[in-house]
């Protein structure tokens, strides 16, 4: 472990892991746009998800990025971050997410209610991207999740 | 012998839901334990709470197993994620045995005090559950 996280120690790296969790959240409540480039500072190349993706869905970067947009388009709104735990590479977050039904959700037409939905993150973590493309980096990134939400 | 939180939750995983032990409950589980997200609605508070709710999972799905898929420890807190599988033998929640097959993944907190689980939260993905039963459509067929 220690060769891995170089001077900084187990503590430091899982404090770090859950503030870029928290960017992340803040990173996509803050995108008013449908470019989610953005997205990309914080899930690797070869992040996978496995599960909290609506069916439909690639488990992939790209297909957080379409989700990302329905959910803007459809409930626009914001996430808490009720609690998190960390250990070595590994998050889970507790959240809770506040938005508006104003546009049509996975076939469900918009409402205009006030939506709340709580729910919890497992995010696992990795240095750089992809191994595959050969491409370098320190930033630490998700590589994989998992997650689901009770509406 | 002194147990780590970890170990805790993993008895609390294995031996006693795993392992259909209730008893196991009493020891690992405090007297005023709290259940932040009860699985099922009506279920009295508490450990007596906890175990109604083990008995309605065993009851409903008698093969049921939980794999611990991770689990980390944070200061007193433990997360556990686990995946579980069974088959749909009995009523649940009202909904008639269906014979179907079951696989949901769950993510769960606890607080650890005095050796003992104090605290749990987490939430159990009923819409994911009862997709797989048949009882509600999936968002693929909605």
């Amino acid at each position: 472990m220690t060769d891995r996280l170089g001077e900084r120690g187990v503590e430091d790296v899982s404090e770090e892991n859950k503030a870029l969790v928290r960017r992340y959240l803040e990173a996509i409540d803050n995108n008013d746009a449908d470019d989610w480039k953005v997205l990309d500072e914080f899930l690797a190349l070869d992040f996978v998800s496995h599960g909290g993706l609506p069916p439909g869905f690639t488990p992939d970067r790209e297909g957080v990025k379409q989700a990302a947009e329905v959910f803007r388009q459809a409930t626009p709104g914001r996430h808490v971050v009720v609690d998190q735990i960390a250990e070595a590479d590994r998050v889970v977050t507790r959240i809770r997410g506040y938005g508006r039904h104003i546009g049509d959700h996975l076939g469900v037409p918009a409402s205009g209610n006030d939506v709340e939905v709580e729910g919890w993150r497992s995010t696992g973590f990795g240095t750089g991207g992809s191994s595959s493309t050969g491409r370098s980096s320190t930033r630490r990134r998700f590589f994989s999740r998992r997650a689901f939400f009770r509406r | 012998m002194t147990q780590t939180s970890e170990t805790i939750v993993q008895r609390f995983i294995e031996e006693a839901f795993n392992g259909h032990d209730l008893d196991i409950l009493d020891e690992i589980v405090g007297e005023g334990f709290v259940n932040h997200d009860p699985p099922f609605p009506g279920l009295p508070a508490g450990r007596e709470g906890l175990k109604q709710a083990f008995a309605g999972f065993w009851s409903a799905f008698p093969d049921i197993q939980a794999t611990t898929v991770h689990l980390i420890a944070d200061e007193d807190k433990v997360a556990s994620v686990v995946a579980l599988h069974g088959t749909h033998q009995g009523e649940l929640m009202g909904l008639p045995p269906t014979g179907s097959a079951m696989s949901i993944r769950v993510v769960e907190i606890f607080r650890v005090a005095d050796g003992q689980i104090a605290e749990r939260w987490g939430v159990v993905d009923k819409a994911a559950l009862m997709s797989q039963l048949g009882a509600v459509p999936s968002a693929a067929e909605a």
